[in-house]
């Protein structure tokens, strides 16, 4: 790898290795050189020198003994000499030999050969010398000792020459000797120059590979392992790469590399954190478990999303058909959220500024109190809130009823601190039900009135038959004919009574029968004025008056029977009771009043009659064979009739009255 | 002598029971009233005295005070003298909602469907 801090580290160890091993062998080699000069002088020079130094010494004991043995012979000195010559001088001859075998000069062998050539010479003139002279007779023999003299001057001359030749080998020797001893003590010098430059150089360059590996590996690395610190503590630092053409460049390039990779994951996943489930992501690698983990994530979210959303368009479908929307309240801050199709029910401005809501506002007046007091009953009960009101839409001006569910909750002390609940536009069904109480009540009421009637039918008509059947006992047991008679009469009278009382029945039994549904066009003031002519005896009468204040185009539809009979029933009532004290005066009008969407018109017949006790008659004012004057003329059916009457045509009959003063009663016409 | 009201607004029937009750009951002293305030008229006017009825046969149905009117107006003024008050009420009515109501009331000892047979008179009065 080029540039690599492993090459880099390989090198200096290379270098300290190679250095050492250098060195090593260097060291070796000169040691080496050192003990074989070393083995040179002490087997090889110092002996030389030492054995010559013998041979020279021995050369003049020899010569010496020869010169005794000329001029003085002994047998001690002779067998000195005979030692010398014999033993001595070959030992060391042969050691010398030996040690001259391993010179390599060759003009040191020479000068050698030359000295063992003197040596020989001066060997044998002292065995010619010794043989000689050989016993004492010889002495006295001149020509012998003459001969022995020149053979010891021989020796002498040879003596003298090999000496210098001695000299000459000895200094040469010693000489070697000398350069053989520096050249070892160089030798030694070297070893321990070499040792201490091995050492310098190993220690520089491991220095300068200290320096290095902290300079350039431990401070990077300590940066790094900051950084993957800083990121394994889920942050994400800014860093930039290293410029550098290694392994730490290398590592660095990746951080950076990976560092990016988790800021792109983490941009990924913020986006799917914020709910955009159409955010790509491109895959860091194939091997990318957790771009892929994330991009799943999102494919699994988004498809949970759609899935959500088709089920709260289907939510929000089946609650605009069903008129339902739902909403959160929160009662301490009147924090108000509702679903869209409680804004399409109520009006779109249900909520005010700050997302509150006042219910005081929407709830309608009548029934603020109504749900106020549910809500409490609720609450104090831990019981889901029920209860139908009407709501104002602003927008579109009207009210409608809703009924409202409502779930609490509460906190740790028990208050409510919100609602949640549905509000259901109940309007239509409402509207229908109280339309139907309201037929159901007529009915009921109509219903009652029969079975009243029927109570009354059988009152009345066992009335007679009592009557009748008493009269009859009484007949049976009277004494005279008078009396007889009187009671044949009184039977008359009860059964003129019965039929009246069957005349009146049938009178109510046609009228229910009668076609309530013939509609006719009628001019109401013509109608009154029809009535009065009618009424024109007991008007006479009474001297009463009757103003007809209806106008006179005035035209309504309704059963002319049925209006026949109710103006009758009212004028001739209101001419009939008329106070004693004053002349009976009726005042009939008739105006238009408004009742919702509808227009209707109410009669109003005034009078200034006796006046009705409403307090304690109103019940009974409208019960058949009700009468309230003690007038012998009452026959207590005409209000029944009337009332019903004006009922079976959609209206209805009020009464205003005070005693003393006079009755106005009201009659609505659809 | 015996005393005895009636209150019924149907003179034909104030008239047989009176006889009837002439006939039967031996000699007895009969008053009749239309309506329950005639009724009330006339008991505070016997109030105190030996005229107060021993009966008062009490119809139901009456104008300007009808039966269960005068019950609560006798309620209201004689209440103490509830024992001496021998109410019988007497009626054409089949309604059981009236003799429901009568039996309920603390006034009224009996309810009695008109007619009323001699026996039953002779056992009320004598």
């Amino acid at each position: 790898m080029k540039g690599s801090i492993g090459s880099k580290l390989i090198n200096t160890y290379v270098i300290i290795i190679a250095s050492t091993v250098l060195s090593g062998v260097f060291c070796l080699y000169v040691l080496g050189e050192n003990l074989n000069t070393g083995k040179e002088i002490r087997n090889i020079t110092e002996p030389t020198i030492e054995r010559l130094g013998m041979m020279q010494q021995l050369m003049h004991q020899t010569k010496k003994l020869s010169s005794v043995w000329l001029y003085m012979a002994n047998k001690k000195d002779g067998e000195r000499l005979e030692h010398l010559v014999a033993e001595r001088y070959k030992e060391v001859d042969k050691e010398l030999d030996n040690v001259v075998a391993q010179w390599d000069n060759v003009a040191d062998v020479a000068l050698y050969k030359q000295i063992k050539a003197g040596n020989e010479i001066l060997i044998s003139g002292a065995r010619r010398v010794m043989t000689l002279l050989d016993g004492a007779a010889a002495y006295v023999n001149d020509s012998l000792v003459d001969e022995a003299t020149k053979a010891l001057l021989q020796m002498d001359g040879m003596e003298r020459e090999n000496d210098r030749r001695y000299n000459a080998l000895l200094q040469l020797q010693k000489a070697h000797l000398q350069t053989m001893q520096q050249k070892e003590a160089g030798l030694l010098s070297a070893v321990y120059l070499i040792v201490i430059a091995s050492v310098l150089i190993t220690t520089g360059v491991s220095y300068l590979s200290v320096k290095y590996a902290r300079g350039r590996i431990v401070e990077p690395i300590k940066t790094i392992d900051e950084m993957m610190l800083t990121m394994s503590a889920g942050k994400v630092p800014a860093y930039a790469a290293l410029e550098r053409d290694d392994e730490i460049g290398h590592m660095s390039n990746a951080l950076v590399k990976m560092a990016s990779a988790i800021k792109r994951q983490i941009v990924f996943a913020e986006e799917i954190g914020k709910g955009n489930y159409h955010a790509e992501f491109e895959l860091l690698s194939g091997e990318d478990k957790l771009g892929q983990a994330l991009v799943q994530m999102r494919n699994d979210l988004r498809r949970q999303t759609t899935a959500l959303l088709e089920q709260e368009q289907q939510l929000q479908q089946a609650q605009r058909l069903a008129r339902i929307g739902n909403f959160y309240y929160d009662i301490r801050s009147g924090k108000f959220a509702v679903s869209a199709t409680l804004k399409e029910i109520l009006g779109v401005k249900l909520i005010g500024k700050e997302g509150t809501f006042n219910w005081k506002q929407y709830v309608s007046e009548e029934y603020y109190g109504k749900l106020t007091a549910a809500a409490t009953l609720s609450i104090g009960k831990r019981d889901t809130l029920n209860e139908t009101v009407k709501m104002r839409r602003m927008e579109a001006g009207d009210e409608i009823w809703v009924h409202v569910i409502g779930a609490f909750n509460y906190d740790e002390a028990g208050f409510p601190v919100s609602v949640f609940g549905t509000i259901q536009d109940v309007n239509e069904r409402k509207e229908l039900e109280l339309e139907l109480n309201k037929s159901y009540n007529i009915t009921r009421e109509q219903n009652n009135r029969l079975l009243n009637f029927s109570y009354i039918v059988s009152h009345n008509l066992r009335m007679h038959s009592v009557n009748i059947g008493g009269l009859l006992k009484l007949m049976e047991a009277s004494e005279t004919v008078e009396e007889r008679e009187e009671y044949i009469g009184l039977l008359q009278v009860a059964a003129d009574q019965l039929d009246e009382t069957m005349q009146q029945l049938n009178d109510v039994v046609a009228m229910q029968h009668s076609l309530k549904d013939k509609l006719e066009h009628i001019n109401l003031h013509d109608a009154v004025e029809h009535t009065k002519k009618l009424l024109t005896t007991q008007i006479a009468e009474k001297g009463a008056e009757i103003v007809n204040n209806v106008e006179r185009q005035l035209t309504i539809a309704y059963n002319t029977v049925y209006l026949d009979s109710v103006l009758m029933n009212l004028l001739s009532n209101a001419v009939k009771y008329g106070h004693p004290e004053r002349v009976p005066k009726v005042e009939v009008s008739c105006r238009q009043v408004q009742e919702g969407a509808h227009s209707m018109w109410v009669l109003e017949i005034k009078d200034n009659g006796l006046g009705i006790d409403l307090a304690t008659n109103r019940e009974k004012l409208f019960g058949m064979y009700k009468t309230f004057h003690g007038n012998k003329d009452a026959k207590g059916i005409g209000l029944f009739m009337s009332k019903y009457q004006v009922e079976a045509m959609g209206g209805n009959i009020e009464v205003v009255s005070e005693v003393n003063k006079g009755t106005t009663f009201s009659v609505y016409i659809r | 002598m015996k005393n005895v009201l009636i209150i019924d607004d149907d003179e034909m029937y104030q008239l047989i029971l009176k006889r009837t009750i002439m006939r039967h009951c031996g000699p007895v002293e009969v008053h009749a009233a239309h309506n329950g305030k005639a009724g009330m008229r006339m008991l505070a006017e016997w109030h105190g005295t030996e005229q107060w009825p021993d009966v008062i046969l009490l119809d139901i149905n009456m104008p300007i005070m009808d039966g269960w009117e005068f019950l609560e107006a006798v309620h209201e003024t004689y209440a103490k003298e509830r024992a001496q008050l021998n109410i019988r009420m007497i009626s054409t009515s089949l309604d059981v909602r009236d003799r429901e109501r009568a039996d309920a009331n603390m006034y009224v000892r009996e309810f009695i469907c008109k007619p009323v047979s001699e026996d039953k008179l002779k056992e009320l009065i004598g």
